[in-house]
């Protein structure tokens, strides 16, 4: 699990300390506010950590990670990430299960990475990181825009989903969340995803019928990824899962029932961390951390700043809730003048 | 003249009394008896067009959570059921269908033309922050929906206020 957080000069974000994590992170802000960027820095991170020293692995965490930054943010050289104008270089420090793993480059580097510690044992479990879109109706052609034609465009994010959505499904019992969070997210779609091995193909399977997967709405292929994640046990107890505007795609009754599965497997130990600006996440997270006396932090990106609070205090002032507040206020100022 | 109304911890006014019905308290709304809950007044303001507005408004000094379905839900609809008996009570008045002495329905409202007026249903609670006002107004005009459709109301004819904004509006002295 992360612990703490510390970035200096990485992109968009020039300087940010956050500790205390809980199983549930909530970063919430306006576009272009670098809550997608910070998510996609803690996910290359975990991800070198994940695939350092894997089986036959031996390449160097710097170079796995160099790889990684590379392919995550798609930029010319990783001294790209370097803040614009900083004097310092770039630098992240994590804490993961209260061992740390840290690194930093200056604004030259290309692909070396000279400084980087690392005191965290190599972890078994696999992260993911579930981009804003759905990848299923575009599966074969993330896998081939990388394993074939080595191009940009996407991302390291999409490409590692495509991977891990390519394993299939396995029998036997599963973590007993896991599974009743898989009964939950088939009432909430109605079905399941399905992979045709011969053809490549992805459909929906509701009962007896089966639409192809091009036919299918946005919400329940959302939806089935994190189902087929946990059915083909990418995903484990020890994972983190990385999920940019979680409310993508879906109408505010399924983004409340997705937060509460998500509460569901964040009890049975896999952390989440979530970038949103959507009302109904922060207020359906605020409710469940009041059920459940959960410690949930936030992370709200400010003009003078990042705030830290945690929704088992309260929420938080935020952009997202005041202009519900200032909707609000419109319209009482259209009614009584 | 003017009428101050004490109610839910907080001083609404002054008011002319040629604006304001304080039906709650009046000898018409007595007569009628028990059993029909009511608002604590009726004002009538002008908007900025001029044109007469009728303002129930009903005064709480708390609220269930939303997160509490049943005691929230048995809240806003005793809220809606003064509102719809503050309009019926205030429409039969109008239209002098009760037997009441002359003056008790102040002259503003007694003479507005009940196929033009507007109304608001207005509810002021006292002690709540800005951030727990838009769910309870949307949850109220939900349910005064069918109200509004059969009296051809303006779609934003509900509103919740704390008491800063009732200040705002005039209905209290700012403090």
């Amino acid at each position: 699990m992360l612990d703490t957080i510390c970035l200096e000069n990485f992109g968009p974000l020039q300087s940010l300390q956050w500790s205390g994590l809980g199983r549930i992170n909530l970063v919430l802000g306006e576009n272009g506010s670098g809550k997608s960027f910070l998510l996609k820095a803690l996910y290359t991170a975990i991800r070198t950590l994940e695939e350092y020293r894997r089986g036959d692995e031996q390449s160097t965490a710097a170079e796995i990670l160099a790889h990684k930054l590379y392919w995550t943010f798609q930029c010319e050289k990783i001294g790209d990430l370097v803040t614009k104008g900083a004097d310092a270089s770039l630098s992240l420090s994590i804490d993961v299960d209260t061992q740390n793993f840290s690194y930093k480059f200056g604004k030259d580097t290309t692909k070396q990475i000279t400084s980087l510690q690392n005191e965290v044992a190599p972890r078994s479990s696999n992260s993911i990181y579930l981009p804003a879109k759905e990848v299923l109706s575009i599966h074969s052609i993330i896998l081939k825009s990388r394993e074939t034609d080595k191009s940009f465009g996407f991302d390291d994010t999409y490409v590692d989903l495509a991977r891990a959505l390519r394993q299939a499904p396995r029998q036997g019992r599963n973590y007993k969340e896991f599974a009743d969070a898989r009964k939950n997210l088939m009432d909430l779609i109605g079905g399941r995803i399905e992979h045709d091995e011969d053809s490549g193909r992805w459909s929906f399977r509701k009962g007896n019928q089966r639409f192809a997967i091009g036919v299918t709405a946005e919400g329940v292929k959302k939806i089935a990824i994190l189902d087929t994640l946990l059915s083909n046990r990418y995903l484990d107890t020890h994972s983190i899962v990385f999920i940019d505007e979680p409310e993508s795609a879906l109408h505010p009754k399924a983004i409340s029932e997705l937060m509460e599965i998500i509460v569901l497997l964040a009890k049975s130990g896999i952390q989440f961390f979530l970038a949103s600006h959507s009302y109904f996440v922060v207020k359906k997270l605020f409710l469940l951390s009041q059920q459940y006396s959960m410690s949930i932090p936030v992370l709200s990106a400010e003009p003078q700043g990042w705030k830290k609070d945690d929704l088992l205090q309260g929420i938080p002032e935020n952009s997202i809730i005041n202009e519900s507040i200032s909707l609000y206020k419109e319209e009482v100022g259209l009614s009584l003048v | 003249m003017s009428y101050t109304i004490v109610e839910s911890g907080l001083i609404f006014g002054p008011f002319l009394e040629s604006e304001c019905f304080p039906i709650e308290n009046s000898t018409l709304y007595k007569n009628i008896g028990n059993g029909v809950k009511m608002v604590e007044f009726v004002l009538c303001r002008p908007n900025t067009l001029k044109e007469p507005v009728l303002w129930m408004v009903e005064a709480k000094h708390s609220s269930p959570h939303p997160g509490n379905v049943q005691d929230f839900s048995d809240f806003i609809h005793e809220i809606k059921e003064k509102m719809v008996n503050a309009l019926s009570l205030c429409f039969a008045a109008i239209l002098k269908r009760h037997p009441v002495d002359k003056g008790i329905v102040p002259a503003s409202i007694q003479s507005i033309d009940l196929s033009l007026c507007k109304v608001r249903c207005i509810l002021v609670l006292n002690g709540h922050p800005e951030a727990w006002l838009p769910p309870i107004q949307d949850a109220l005009r939900a349910s005064l929906s069918p109200t509004n459709k059969t009296w051809n109301l303006d779609p934003n004819s509900v509103v919740v206020l704390n008491e800063n904004l009732a200040a705002r509006y005039r209905l209290l002295q700012a403090t």
